[in-house]
């Protein structure tokens, strides 16, 4: 089939036409939806974590807003902020995409506005204005620390335009540096800073080759670190130890928590057990072999505490007290209980620290505790048979429990 | 711009057909629309007029105007209109039974009611794009002018938005 010139032109129109991108802007059908699944009440726009109010950006540099929603009973919600209607008052001084990020472009005052589901935010004003780095700020945080019990303290920039801003990078030291360890903030400029040794340190931020000090005091108030003791685990476990410190200030003693602020070390028995050091395991002891292992704590050169573990043979297997085949009638409640070894040991008893679950999906049968202080109560809810599982040291043992 | 930059290039082959045949077509429906976990079935009318230009080949206007609202939770949506323009290709009759095709251009609305809203609240969206129908045409024994249709549309809409389509309806060939 021959086409004319004209129609084939017109063939050639409409394919153009069904290959050009389809237009439209479905956010105003589904945002609505999403404003009444999260029964939005109202929004608010965030700026970045650690920004100083009112904020101020330099032209070109590009700043990421967030939404956060509170609903209707006044709870805090989830809002994510890309792919929505972000727009500022003033097109001439920045812009601002979809996911939020703002760029200005010169300098003047505009406010930025988000639209989520027809619940709009109110304007957050932002002064875009050229100014450089001239000085760092006052670093923020209390006086006076308390030896082993961090504290968080930040600082900001001073610019040649007169405005104070968060920085970007700010590096961090302590003098003397045995004083005081230090792991730097979740929020932009900040730091969180635990002290060791009582007398003055010198806290000192720097950045882009300019620094701001400031002389803090760490008072002697730790008089002492408690640990438990009588413990013992298998070689092949892991075992969380707690350090407590007690404080006296002001005439009051308090007890306190500082197992992530004190050093840990084995000082006997480094064959035996090792302890974490590093944020994350401080404290965690790690069995390797039979016999016993000291465990220090220490805050600083002058306070410290020792624990002696007791070090078992690794566990290789579980055993039920009562055996494994479980009969239970609906509605009762019975207490599994397991021990390390070949027979029921009520000394090697580890029920409690056993991780319990019914194998499967099907938990319409029994359920089983794992809570803390009822781990392995089993309570009969239908007819059928289960296997409810025991879990400890990566060892597990089957119970079949068969409900009448 | 570009409905209308299709519109004259079609028209303006027009004068290339030597015997030209008219049609007319009228169909209801439901149009499916699924966002947001939730799915919409809108009824719909909608009447075409065209010409063949070329054996089993055709140029069509379209207009469709929502008869009814879906409902899902609490919202109802309706695909308010539709209008646009489309090329038809049919197959050759088998047993008075054609297959056809319409690649379509189509600029539409949907409104979407919010109905526990104080008051309902409403939104409203225009859409533009590709429509692209599939479908089967019976010729009545006793009416050979007349076809029985039965259409099956997709509009080409961005994710998580989806617009489909069926129809039924009559076709009329005029001389």
């Amino acid at each position: 089939m021959k086409l004319s010139p004209v129609l084939r032109f017109s063939v050639l129109a409409f394919c153009t036409l069904l290959l050009s991108a389809c237009e439209g802007d479905a956010r105003d059908l589904t945002e609505p939806v999403e404003a009444g699944r999260l029964n939005i009440s109202s929004l608010q726009i965030v700026p970045p974590s650690a920004a100083i109010i009112p904020l101020t950006v330099n032209p070109d540099k590009a700043t990421a807003f967030t939404l956060a929603g509170i609903n209707a009973s006044g709870q805090d919600i989830v809002i994510d902020a890309a792919n929505r209607r972000w727009s500022v008052s003033n097109a001439n001084i920045a812009a601002v995409n979809e996911n939020g990020v703002f760029t200005g472009l010169q300098e003047g005052e505009v406010d930025v506005y988000a639209l989520v589901g027809g619940v709009s935010a109110p304007p957050f004003t932002v002064d875009v204005s050229f100014g450089i780095l001239s000085d760092i700020g006052d670093i923020e945080g209390n006086m006076a620390l308390q030896p082993c019990l961090a504290q968080t303290y930040s600082t900001s920039g001073v610019f040649s335009d007169g405005s104070r801003r968060a920085l970007d990078s700010v590096s961090w030291s302590v003098e003397p540096q045995e004083s005081g360890t230090f792991e730097v903030g979740t929020e932009s400029g900040s730091i969180h800073l635990s002290g060791t040794t009582s007398g003055p340190i010198t806290l000192t931020a720097t950045s882009n080759n300019l620094s701001g000090s400031r002389v803090l005091n760490i008072d002697n108030t730790l008089e002492a670190i408690s640990l438990p003791d009588g413990l013992s685990l298998a070689a092949n476990a892991t075992l969380q130890l707690a350090a407590q410190g007690s404080y006296s200030a002001s005439g009051e003693n308090e007890i306190k928590n500082i197992t992530d602020a004190v050093a840990w070390s084995i000082t006997q028995g480094e064959n035996q057990a090792n302890v974490g050091n590093t944020a994350g395991s401080k404290g965690l002891v790690s069995g390797m072999a039979e016999g016993s292992a000291e465990v220090q704590a220490n805050c600083g050169p002058d306070v410290s505490a020792r624990t002696t573990l007791t070090i078992t043979p690794a566990v290789t297997q579980l055993v039920a007290d009562g055996g494994t085949d479980v009969n239970l009638s609906v509605g009762q409640l019975e207490p599994l209980r397991i021990s390390t070894g070949s027979i029921y040991d009520r000394n090697m008893d580890v029920t409690r620290l056993a991780t319990w679950d019914v194998v499967g999906v099907d938990d319409s049968v029994v359920s089983v505790s794992d809570a803390s202080d009822t781990k392995g109560e089993v309570m009969a809810l239908a007819r059928g048979e289960v296997i409810v599982r025991a879990t400890y040291n990566s060892v597990s043992i089957n119970f079949t429990v068969d409900v009448n | 711009m570009r409905w209308l930059l299709a519109l004259v290039l079609t028209f303006s082959s027009l004068p290339a057909v030597a015997e030209s045949q008219f049609y007319g077509e009228f169909q209801l429906g439901v149009h499916g629309v699924q966002h947001s976990e939730l799915d919409f079935y809108p009824g719909f009318a909608s009447g075409s007029v065209g010409m063949y230009v070329r054996p089993r080949i055709g140029v069509e206007l379209f207009y469709d105007r929502a008869t009814s609202t879906g409902r899902d939770d609490d919202f109802d949506v309706e695909v308010n209109e539709a209008s646009g323009i489309a090329a038809r290709f049919e197959s050759p009759a088998q047993i008075g039974l054609q297959a056809y095709i319409l690649l379509g251009y189509v600029t539409y609305s949907i409104n979407q009611y919010e109905n526990l809203a104080t008051p309902r609240r409403l939104a409203k969206e225009n859409f533009t794009g590709a429509r692209i129908s599939l479908g089967l045409a019976k010729t009545l024994q006793r009416y050979r002018q007349v076809q029985f249709v039965f259409e099956y549309r997709n509009y080409d809409v961005d994710a998580p938005l989806r617009v489909d389509g069926f129809g039924l309806g009559l076709r009329v060939k005029l001389q």
